[in-house]
């Protein structure tokens, strides 16, 4: 997940703001996340993943969602649907 | 001769017949206590008993029939308005037998991934428990007046889906004032897919925390209240596009619906290719995105229908959203359609 500042079109690499992976819970596995993003709410099919907020200087103004694969299916990815949380406080 | 042979013969396809319905109707767990199953029974056996008087009567008079007085017409469209009336009973069974099924199945399943927590904690009674499906609601707070009145013995056991909805309804009644017949609605068929997606989630991993102990100082016993509390907050937040953050008291915003995909900068949507018919590429086609392949913005919309995503093209590739406004993005959900 990249972030990018106000202007998108110009040739800007974007901020990493966090890298993850989407549990495949058809195959019913028992373990609740990752070690790794152990901040990060896996429940199920909706599943979330904490954003990297010191990376965000600057208010961000584009998201860009890299898909990087797709367990083994080479001909497409499917998203259904993604959230985007923002706190209420800020 | 012919006629007796054709009325023999239709008693005989109809025995089987009922005898199937009988056979669908008791599957193998047979459950005595089970008030509702008998009461089919009694009604079915109410069919074979006006069978059993009306038909000896034929079968008293062999060869007769022809020139005695036994009114063959009317035998028969007797014979006819039962099979009428029987398949109408079976259909009705069914319906009720499914729904009562499905209720009975949702309130174990709630019993036993919801409400069952640590051994100190009492376990609730099955019925008890029920009560959150089938709204009876004695343990609820019961702000609403309830359903059904107390005092009357519950004879037939198993619920309609008007009693069901009802039972939903005063569940909803605090909210009532600030909230349109529409929403109610919704939010009654939000209730439902949140119970069922919860007993999913959970029959998927049993390991998940109770509900109530999401938070970990809490280590309170789950009841009945603190569940409908829970499922309330969860309606709140479908409602609103909000999420809680488990331990602590931030609340989130969904900002997505706000948002709009760059499609100039968002990577290229699958086209399937031409499969050769019978060729399992083509069937999985069928059976996997039979509907057209959305444009990206599916993946800002609410539904998770099978098919209802945007399909990328290839494993690698990449999605690009506007957001309304410059701000502080702290997580993302992303969601797949629950198989």
């Amino acid at each position: 997940m990249f972030g990018f500042e106000e202007d998108f079109s110009k040739t800007e690499t974007g901020v990493l703001l966090g890298s993850f992976e989407y549990e495949n819970v058809e195959e019913g596995d028992d373990e609740i996340g990752d070690g790794d993003e152990g901040n990060d709410e896996i429940v199920g099919s909706l599943q979330t993943f904490h954003l990297d907020l010191d990376a965000q200087e600057k208010e961000i103004r584009f998201l860009k969602l890299k898909v990087e694969s797709n367990f083994g299916n080479e001909d497409y990815t499917c998203i259904y649907r993604l959230h985007i949380w923002e706190d209420l406080k800020i | 001769m012919k006629l007796l042979a054709l009325l023999t013969l239709t008693w005989a396809t109809f025995t089987v017949f009922v005898y199937s319905i009988r056979a669908r109707i008791w599957p193998d767990q047979y459950d005595p206590n089970n008030s509702f199953l008998p009461s089919c029974a009694s009604i079915i056996d109410s069919y074979f008993t006006r069978l059993n008087v009306s038909m000896p009567q034929m079968e008293a008079q062999p060869g007769g029939l022809s020139n005695t007085s036994f009114d063959n017409t009317s035998t028969q469209s007797k014979v006819e308005k039962l099979l009428h009336d029987i398949t109408n009973l079976q259909t009705d069974l069914l319906d009720h037998y499914i729904l009562r099924q499905s209720l009975m199945d949702r309130s174990r399943k709630l019993h036993d991934f919801l409400l069952v927590s640590s051994p100190s904690c009492s376990v609730p009674e099955p019925e008890e428990v029920e009560i959150v499906v089938d709204g009876t609601s004695p343990l609820s707070p019961a702000p609403a007046p309830s359903p059904r009145p107390q005092s009357q013995p519950q004879k037939n056991n198993f619920v309609t889906k008007e009693e069901f909805t009802t039972s939903i309804q005063s569940l909803l009644l605090p909210h009532a004032a600030s909230l349109s017949t529409e929403s109610t609605l919704l939010i009654q068929q939000t209730l439902l897919s949140l119970v069922d997606d919860e007993i999913s989630r959970r029959a998927l991993r049993p390991s998940l925390p109770l509900l109530q102990q999401i938070n970990p100082h809490d280590t309170s016993c789950a009841t009945v209240q603190t569940t409908l509390a829970e499922i309330d907050r969860k309606v709140h937040e479908k409602l609103f596009d909000t999420m809680s953050v488990a331990n602590t008291n931030t609340t989130y915003v969904d900002i997505s619906k706000k948002s709009q995909v760059v499609l100039s900068k968002t990577s290229k949507t699958f086209t399937p290719k031409k499969h050769k018919i019978f060729s399992s590429d083509f069937l999985h086609e069928i059976l996997q995105m039979r509907t057209e392949i959305g444009p990206p913005d599916e993946v800002l919309k609410p539904s998770l229908a099978q098919g209802r995503c945007w399909a990328m093209d290839g494993h690698d590739g990449h999605v690009v959203i506007e957001l309304p406004k410059a701000t502080t993005v702290s997580a993302i959900s992303l969601n797949h359609v629950f198989v």
